[in-house]
């Protein structure tokens, strides 16, 4: 199923590189793009914004087509893209330069355990990591879920490697308190309904 | 809650969040690849208002540089002017050429003289009047002698005027002082003025452009009456006179160059009583000879009275061809039926081997210019290869330290647009693990320049300009993309205000600088930024080459002394 669902990918590509019409160009994007809303909502302030960024990727995508190597696969160099582009936009559009701390950014130590967690959906989850602040965020999203390592991230960012891992600590903290926060309300809607 | 749990609750939502309107991002979609010309239906997007206007603005910049740069504006093309024929139909309006000219009997005096430049003769009327030996006004007289005995002169009413035949002229006048202290080799500052019809007598039908430096008036042609026999109106008969004229430096050099580029100079004389025509063209007059009245009892206004009323009597002075005053022109005589044969008056050449005094010249203005600047170019790296063009607009000012050098500064803003390949290892940003294969660069810097010219013709004079300096980076912003070979995905970095480099590109250039008036100039000059530090993010070795073109701009005292 996966390898037919990658053969299709791949056909997909190869009509797009070789045809370059609009037709193509929208089944391509259509197919890619709630994997690329994912990946850009998680680094930027909300959907809008994370539209901009997915069409700039593509329109460089598109742009570049003819130099796609059909053999290599196509979701990563998407990826790298998106979040590529989804920090410059940040670092264009927002006056918080991505420093190695944000002092602004308030540090929760409260280590109550709540397993109510999973009771919020993806999308709210999703939307928690954009509370964080553009440092803590852009730091976990590129450690956690992209994979990549301090290193990467310290030079990705310009920032130390010890920032680095400071900053997703805090971030990692700063999530946890919003997901209490977050299942308290919940908890309370629930006693007031029930 | 565990780190480990936290990544695994927040990996999921990432690879399960749903975002469904995929639709409405698409519409947005085909807007940016419209705004790309990417889409099938902006590719004719030729029609870009920006596109047309930006080619019509290098277009009329790039043809007004090569005419003031390739054209002579000194000497007329005899052949254009030649080639121009009048129709049978427009055979009594002659229309002709414009002349300038600038002459005056004091330097200390200035009247100002403008002639019509376009005057009409209607030579039937002329030539009847000569046929006849009709008294003749000195506007008459004045056309007729524009043409010498040695020119032939043409008169066919019937069929068109063809001025195939007709030679190329020059008219060197100077005027001077009797006493020659008048003169002066500050020629630029000269003011001459034309005593009536000698010095007007050529300038119908021929044309100057050089520089006008300075303009006279003539009260006397003003002042002529109009002759009721000849039926010449009174602009007809007064206003043939030279309007502007190219004065030219005291300058043996330059006034033998230019002797070489006329075929023949007309000297004008003051004498009036010679007034003798020697007609020698075969045409409707058959090489008749006529005499030209000098009585002022049938010539309304004749030499005599005329002088008379000339506020600079010419007895006070003496006119010469010379080579203080240079006035080219291309005289088309076919359409003048009579030649009276000028009398030129005596030349007082000035000393030619007095040498022109640069400094007097140069203190007639202000030490400082200032001007605009534009400038088309190309960056690349380690001179490899380049992309797309970018330009420089800016601001420039310039601090005469002599007449021949110049310590010049500025402001500009300038974009560059090139890439790196062979020569980077790794980028700022990239991934190390990673093989770069490019990086495309578009960058915003202030450029300040600090470079000091050298005028191998001095500032008072068109001529080559020599230029070096150096140049401080400001950058502004830096837009890198970077692509890789392996694996192939693309990265991209932005930075914003991160790098200055202080006086860290050597500025060179040789240029041409055409003056377009006392105050304005012109100048076009290829240049190259050489870099002496690494430059950008990615400290490479970004050199940028084009043509600037600068407007300069600078206050002159010329004609106020």
């Amino acid at each position: 199923m996966v390898s037919d669902q990658q053969s299709a990918e791949r056909q997909l590509l190869s009509e797009c590189k070789i045809q370059q019409s609009m037709e193509c160009y929208e089944k391509l994007y259509k197919h890619f793009y709630s994997f690329s809303m994912r990946v850009c909502y998680r680094y930027l302030k909300n959907e809008h914004e994370a539209m901009e960024v997915v069409n700039d990727s593509f329109l460089t995508i598109f742009k570049k087509i003819d130099s796609y190597d059909l053999s290599r696969p196509f979701e990563p160099w998407l990826r790298r893209i998106l979040i590529n582009n989804s920090i410059n936009f940040l670092k264009k559009h927002s006056k918080h330069v991505l420093l190695d701390t944000d002092e602004s950014e308030s540090i929760f130590m409260d280590h109550a355990e709540n397993d109510g967690f999973h009771d919020l959906s993806y999308s709210e989850l999703l939307a928690l990591i954009q509370e964080l602040s553009p440092t803590y965020r852009t730091v976990f999203n590129l450690y956690v879920i992209d994979g990549f390592t301090h290193e990467e991230i310290s030079k990705r960012l310009g920032i130390s490697i010890g920032s680095s891992k400071s900053n997703l600590s805090r971030a990692r903290e700063n999530l946890r308190h919003m997901l209490r926060r977050s299942n308290q309300e919940t908890a309370k809607i629930g006693e007031y309904e029930g | 809650m565990k780190d480990k749990d936290l990544d695994k609750l927040f990996q999921e939502a990432s690879k399960k969040a749903s975002f469904g309107d995929a639709a409405a991002g698409w519409n947005d979609m085909k807007t940016k690849l419209k705004g790309a010309g990417i889409a099938p239906a902006p590719r004719k997007s030729w029609f870009n208002l920006n596109s047309i206007l930006l080619i019509l603005l290098l277009f009329m910049t790039g043809a007004a540089t090569v005419w003031y740069f390739v054209h002579d504006n000194s000497v007329v093309d005899s052949q254009q002017l030649a080639s121009k024929k009048i129709s049978s139909s427009d055979k009594h309006n002659i229309h002709g050429q414009n002349v300038s000219s600038n002459v005056g009997h004091n330097p200390d005096s200035k009247v100002q003289q403008s002639a019509s430049e376009s005057e009409k003769f209607n030579v039937d009327q002329l030539t009847e009047a000569v046929e006849s030996n009709a008294p003749l006004s000195e506007g008459d007289m004045n056309k007729k002698s524009q043409l010498s005995s040695e020119q032939p002169s043409r008169l066919d009413s019937s069929s068109e005027f063809n001025a195939e035949s007709d030679e190329q002229l020059a008219l060197i006048v100077q005027i001077a002082g009797h006493d020659g202290q008048n003169r002066s080799n500050r020629s630029d500052s000269v003011e001459l003025v034309a005593t009536g019809a000698d010095l007007a007598d050529s300038e119908q039908n021929s044309s100057l452009s050089q520089g006008k430096e300075s303009e006279i008036e003539d009260e006397n042609s003003k002042s002529n009456p109009v002759t009721a026999t000849n039926n010449f109106s009174k602009e007809d008969s007064s206003d043939f006179m030279l309007d502007k004229m190219s004065l030219i430096p005291h300058d043996n050099q330059i006034v033998e160059n230019r002797l070489k580029q006329v075929d023949k100079a007309i000297l004008v004389t003051g004498d009036p009583e010679d007034n003798v025509v020697n007609n020698q063209n075969s045409g409707n007059l058959k090489n008749q000879t006529v005499n030209i009245p000098n009585d002022n009892s049938q010539s309304p206004k004749g030499f005599e009275e005329r002088d008379a009323d000339d506020e600079f009597n010419r007895s006070k002075y003496t006119y010469y061809a010379g080579p203080s005053l240079l006035l080219p022109i291309n005289v088309t005589f076919s359409h003048l039926p009579i030649l009276p044969n000028p009398k030129l008056a005596k030349v007082n050449l000035p000393d030619p081997s007095k040498p022109v005094d640069q400094k007097e010249n140069y203190f007639l203005r202000s030490r400082w210019s200032i001007g605009l600047e534009f400038s088309p170019d190309l960056s690349t790296v380690g001179l490899r290869g380049v992309e797309d063009p970018g330009y420089t607009v800016g601001l420039h000012a310039e601090y005469h330290l002599s007449s021949k050098l110049s310590l010049s500064g500025g402001v500009s803003y300038s974009k560059k647009i090139y890439f790196a390949d062979d020569d980077i290892e790794s980028y700022p940003g990239s991934n190390p693990n990673w093989t770069l294969d490019r990086v495309n660069a578009n960058c915003d810097v202030i450029d300040i320049p600090v470079n000091l010219s050298y005028y191998l013709d001095g500032y008072d004079a068109s001529g080559f300009v020599f230029s070096g300096g150096l140049s401080t980076y400001f950058m502004l912003t830096e837009d890198y993309d970077i692509i890789y070979n392996d694996p192939w995905p693309e990265g991209s970095q932005f930075f914003r205000n991160d790098n200055q480099h202080f006086l860290g590109i050597l500025n060179l250039s040789v240029g041409y600088r055409k003056r377009l008036s006392p105050i304005l100039s012109l100048q076009a000059e290829p240049f190259i930024k050489i870099p002496i530090q690494g430059i950008g993010a990615g400290d490479l070795d970004l050199y940028t080459s084009g043509l600037r073109f600068i407007l300069k701009y600078n206050r002159s005292s010329f004609g106020q002394n």
